[in-house]
């Protein structure tokens, strides 16, 4: 199929064309408590064409782009079709023009695995961990996937590679007052036991807590430590106001050398691009362009070195090309958790969900699980809210202690004075 | 005007009825679902333009064993008449590995019953008012571009808009031993998005547009423009709220993501089956005021999630979820159906062939009332009218709901004062917010842009709205 597309594409009255092919293969367990209620297994392949066109006008030049996803069971009138369409309709598309990835040949194969024998090794650490007295696990879906890619442009880019993903949505119970209940979505690479059972042995004691909790109070005026994924989403809010295409679509206004945070004080933000970050689900080695990925420093001391963007919009900006790299760090801050907790504060690993608008920098996120400790003592909440804006929060503090957490590897906590907090 | 039919699927349909049969000779119960779902998004910036395939596009097959006791799926995207036997030697193995995984771990598998099938056949074309063909991608784009530059010619606080539409036709096939299903409906969605600044301080109005239509949504569009304009340029004023307990009034699209976020995920009947929904222990149960009913279907509305059958092959229905503030049932698809003993209610959804079904909501939404939108605001001593949102998430197990809402206008002495805080957001617990219902108002609107998730994946098309509804929230 792909050199069937190929042929047609140089015949077609277009200048350039990039082709991204995606070979997925997968197993699926879908389990209620111990049972399994369904399993599946994938094949599939996708073809992701664009097509480019370059025009002048006026004088200046201009490079359009259409791009459509090709099935391989199209038939030959099918695919030209398909093929003619994206190039009429990337006539219209008047873009600054730009340049495309060139001269790149390389394929990276990562050792094999046996994708029954993955899955087998996270269904044994899900389960090994479900041993807590109180708590439970309610249901757990585990897709376990091998994906072959291959990016090819008509500059003559012919990259592949292969990545293996582990996704694990667990919900766990825990009987209190009310029976209650946490989520949790872990994201790696290969299913690494030991990370699967702490992740689970920590989420069956928050459930505990969750189930002892008590309403919010009304708090005013004291910090918030957020743990775990909030923490990673207001870390990517950083990552965004850093970005060349935010830049170029006139929402960051952040510049070169100036700060990307705002006026509060305690620690300054130093960020990086990881595209190879060890054990991390969305590690490439390549972008989406075919651009080969490396790792950058975007943020020093809370200064923006760089902007970092795939090539279109490193073009446009006229700053080096990074690529878009699917990783970022950050480096651990001047404090330890534990003396972020030794007064008072509003500590919250689990909101319904994190709401980070990286166009204005409100936060918001209703407490599913929270600890209150007012000097003395250290109490579960559940219930109310936290709402503030990162641009105008008095001061910022990172945790000494790193985790990965999905595509983030950076402080575990950060502690906030300036948001607000709605409770009963 | 006639969608028109996929000429892909019906060409694959006797290899995948061969296919049936070869499976059905080792497996009791045996179905696949084929889709050619395809559409074009354009997208028309202050800083550039895209043309591309609709992100919901898809093509490929999922076929569905019960050998008696489980159920097993496997999805792909290639096949022909030489490769069925390969495919059905394919399944048999992995149904086989599968087993083989349980034992080993000493797990079990919930028991199941086939689904028992009646013989249907369907065929069903739907229309819209102007099919995307009818416009080059010129003039779609032009005429995206002038309500862009329509946007910027209003204010020059105006920093960036974003106008993006988008047509898909969905075509699926479902075929097992009784049933042979098919149908093609076109959608569509459109989004006004405008960036204004003032001084540093950013903001962004956002208007959404949905429904079985197809270019005539561009009209719909055009005519918001100066509504989306004025907003953006509002917020750049707007407070924070104090946060507290108010009384509120919901706009329409408000009231839809709270039936959607409120009930819509507490009644997903896969939810009763893994002990996650608090809704099971109150059927036929007080969890509203007596204003409330709250209808979820496919046929209930015509909507972006209207369908003729789900991706199980059961046909679409029309669902009372809350009939006058009392909880009478749930939304379920086979599966759960099958474990509960309750009849599927065609809400069996799929994000594509390449993922599970699910219990998903379809068209979701509070029936209309008889008060007014001005008898509702003056009503009010102090509180909010709220409008617009930009997300929400459920909490079935707890009944807890976060809401987070673009703005709202503050309600002074039963007048709007003109005085607005952005955002908003609403939380609280789920009954105690549909008991403090006191006011209907008389008409609906639906909506059914974006997409729905459940967790935090599996996004489906569906659409929620109702009337304005005034009632008491926390607020933060």
């Amino acid at each position: 199929m792909l050199e069937k597309i190929i042929s047609r594409l140089q015949k077609a009255d277009i200048n350039g064309w990039k082709i991204e092919e995606k070979f997925i293969e997968g197993q699926e367990y879908f389990f209620v408590k111990r049972e399994l209620d369904l399993s599946r297994a994938k094949k599939v392949r996708h073809f992701d064409l664009t097509v480019y066109r370059d025009f002048y006008e006026s004088g200046k030049k201009y490079r359009g782009s259409s791009s459509t996803r090709l099935s391989p069971m199209m038939s030959d009138d099918e695919l030209q079709v398909a093929i003619d369409e994206a190039a009429f309709a990337a006539g219209f598309v008047k873009n600054p023009w730009y340049p495309l990835v060139s001269s790149m040949v390389e394929r990276l194969e990562p050792p094999d695995h046996d994708l029954q024998e993955l899955s087998s090794d996270a269904i044994g650490a899900i389960f090994r961990a479900d041993n807590r007295e109180g708590a439970w696990l309610n249901s757990m879906e585990l897709f376990v996937t091998r994906n072959s890619h291959r990016i090819i442009n008509s500059e003559g880019v012919d990259v592949s590679y292969t990545r293996y993903r582990t996704y694990i949505e667990t919900i766990v119970n825990a009987s209190g007052k009310e029976e209650v209940e946490l989520y949790d979505q872990l994201l790696l690479s290969l299913p690494e036991k030991r990370t699967i059972e702490e992740r689970i042995t920590d989420l069956l004691e928050k459930a505990i807590d969750r189930s002892q909790a008590v309403s919010t109070p009304s708090l005013k005026a004291i910090p918030v430590i957020l743990t775990g994924d909030p923490t990673k989403e207001v870390a990517r809010y950083y990552l965004n106001q850093s970005s060349a295409r935010m830049k170029y679509d006139r929402i960051s206004q952040v510049e070169p050398g100036e700060s990307v945070q705002g006026d509060e004080t305690g620690d300054r933000i130093n960020l990086s691009l990881v595209p190879d970050l060890e054990g991390s689900y969305f590690s490439a080695p390549f972008d989406e362009d075919g651009f080969k990925l490396m790792r950058r420093d975007i943020v020093k001391n809370g200064l923006l070195k760089g902007y970092w963007g795939n090539l279109r919009y490193s073009s446009y900006l006229g700053v080096e090309i990074t690529g878009s790299a699917m990783n970022f760090s950050l480096l651990p801050g001047s404090m330890g958790i534990e003396e972020m907790r030794s007064s008072p504060h509003l500590e919250v690993p689990n909101f319904s969900a994190v709401e980070v608008d990286e166009t204005t920098g409100d936060f918001g996120g209703e407490i599913r699980l929270g600890w209150y400790f007012d000097g003395t003592k250290r109490i579960p909440v559940t219930g109310g809210s936290i709402t503030g804006n990162l641009r105008d929060i008095k001061s910022l503090y990172l945790s000494r202690e790193v985790e990965l957490e999905s595509d983030y590897l950076g402080p575990k906590s950060m502690m906030i004075e300036g948001f607000n907090i709605s409770g009963e | 005007m006639k969608v028109g039919k996929s000429r892909f699927l019906l060409d694959k349909k006797p290899a995948l009825k061969k296919l049936v049969e070869l499976l059905g000779e080792t497996y009791p119960y045996v179905s696949i679902l084929g889709t050619d779902v395809a559409g074009k998004a354009y997208k028309v910036t202050t800083t550039g333009i895209t043309v591309k395939g609709s992100d919901w596009s898809e093509r490929g097959f999922v076929i569905r064993v019960h050998d008696g006791q489980r159920y097993f799926e496997y999805s792909f995207n290639e096949v022909d008449e030489d490769s069925l036997e390969e495919i059905a030697e394919y399944v048999r193995k992995r149904t086989g590995s599968a087993s083989k995984t349980v034992k080993e771990l000493s797990l079990s598998y919930t028991s199941l019953t086939p689904p028992e099938e009646e013989k249907s056949e369907i065929d069903f074309e739907g229309e819209v008012a102007i099919l995307p063909g009818k416009m080059s991608p010129g003039e779609i784009i032009q005429k995206l571009a002038s309500i862009r530059d329509r946007a910027h010619a209003i204010s020059e606080e105006i920093v960036n808009v974003m106008t993006l539409m988008e047509n898909v036709r969905v075509s699926k096939l479902f075929v097992s031993a009784k049933k042979d299903l098919y149908q093609s409906y076109m959608w569509s969605q459109g989004y006004l998005y405008v960036l204004a600044r003032r001084d540093g301080n950013t903001k962004y109005g956002i208007e959404g547009f949905s429904g079985l239509k197809g270019l005539e949504i561009l009209d719909e569009m055009e005519s918001k423009i100066d509504k989306v304009v004025e907003n953006a340029r509002m917020l750049l004023s707007a407070g924070r709220i104090e946060p507290g307990v108010y009384d509120v009034i919901c706009s329409p699209d408000v009231a839809g993501l709270i039936a959607h976020e409120a009930f819509g995920h507490g009644v997903e009947m896969d939810m009763f089956v893994k002990g996650r929904a608090k809704a099971v222990e109150y059927i036929d149960r007080e969890v509203a005021s007596e204003l409330v009913t709250m209808h979820d279907g496919a046929a209930s509305a015509r909507e972006v999630s209207s369908y003729v059958f789900d991706d199980e092959g059961t046909l679409a229905h029309d669902t009372v979820i809350i009939d006058r503030g009392i909880l009478k049932r749930g939304i379920s698809d086979i599966i759960s159906a099958t474990v509960l003993g309750t009849e599927p209610t065609g809400n069996g959804k799929r994000e594509s062939f390449e993922r599970k079904a699910y219990a998903r909501m379809t068209n979701t939404y509070f029936a209309p009332g008889s008060d007014s939108l001005e008898e509702m605001i003056s009503s009010i001593e102090y509180g909010y009218l709220l409008e617009n949102y930009y997300s929400g998430m459920e909490d079935p197990k707890n009944w807890g709901i976060q809401c987070v809402i673009a703005y709202g206008r503050e309600i002074k002495d039963g007048k709007l004062t003109g005085k607005v805080v952005s955002p908003v957001m609403m939380t609280g617990y789920v009954p105690t917010l549909l008991k403090s219902i006191s006011m209907v108002s008389g008409e609906i609107e639906l909506s059914g842009t974006g997409a729905c998730g459940k967790g935090h994946k599996e996004f489906a098309k569906v659409s929620s709205g109702g009337p304005y509804i005034k009632a008491k929230a926390r607020l933060g």
